[in-house]
């Protein structure tokens, strides 16, 4: 089951992601992180339960990256699957976002 | 099909990003049967995906209403994935991966594909029209 769930845990607004991302609902999670992102939070995407991720997927995180540092503001992934993982370093991407290994990592 | 060649799949679908989950099934099917493994099997997954997501959206320019075809098929050590289409010609000298040092959203696929896959080359179809994506990956 896809999803894309918004929740406030504390100074962070936290995506979580569900399902297997790709072309025909990557656009609800690019305008989730924005939304998010434009209301001033600090976001993180939380990945654990990504089953699959293609490069629009991944391109809704980099958009999401590039736009929070622009306005200075903390963006990064949360518990990423293997999945997620596999296709961050196919792209070269795995060392260019903070990853957080839960909530308190993030700070 | 000539001897030697297996023919795991013959898919016929619309250019609407929904097929998308089942055709990915379908080719986990097919690189499974061949004894592919895990490793392997979800890179195939990820590559054919990215190769029909750039069908939809730059062959058939988002349109549902275009028509594509995926053939999965093993020559001996080799898997062979030829995706068909009836969009516009490319011109295979426009599509090239790209420099990865920099972070940008898109422009993936072709990278995927091309780190992937053992060779990929556009052709025109026998039939003349639209184009054909042909991926090779060794698997003996």
């Amino acid at each position: 089951m896809n999803s894309c769930q918004s929740r406030q845990e504390g100074a962070f607004t936290v995506i979580a992601i569900e399902g297997e991302v790709d072309l025909s609902w990557s656009a609800e999670i690019r305008s989730a992180i924005l939304d998010a992102l434009g209301s001033g939070d600090a976001v993180l995407v939380e990945l654990s339960a990504v089953a699959y991720i293609d490069s629009s997927g991944i391109a809704a995180l980099v958009e999401g990256y590039q736009t929070a540092k622009a306005k200075n503001q903390q963006f990064g992934l949360l518990s990423i699957s293997s999945a997620v993982r596999a296709v961050l370093e196919l792209a070269r991407l795995d060392q260019v976002f903070p990853i957080h290994d839960d909530l308190a990592a993030a700070g | 099909m000539s001897a030697g060649v297996r023919q795991l799949a013959c898919l016929d679908f619309n250019s609407c990003s929904s097929n998308l989950q089942e055709i990915r099934g379908q080719v986990r099917a097919a690189a499974e049967a061949v004894g592919c493994q895990e490793d392997l099997v979800q890179k195939l997954v990820l590559v054919v995906d990215e190769a029909i997501a750039n069908v939809i959206q730059h062959g058939y320019q988002g349109s549902r209403c275009g028509d594509i075809r995926l053939q999965i098929s093993q020559h001996q050590d080799l898997l062979r994935f030829e995706l068909f289409d009836w969009a516009t010609p490319v011109d295979p000298e426009c599509i090239k991966p790209r420099d990865l040092s920099e972070a940008r959203p898109g422009g993936l696929g072709i990278n995927f594909i091309d780190s992937v896959m053992d060779s990929w080359e556009f052709k025109r179809p026998d039939h003349g029209e639209g184009n054909v994506l042909v991926m090779d990956k060794k698997i003996g």
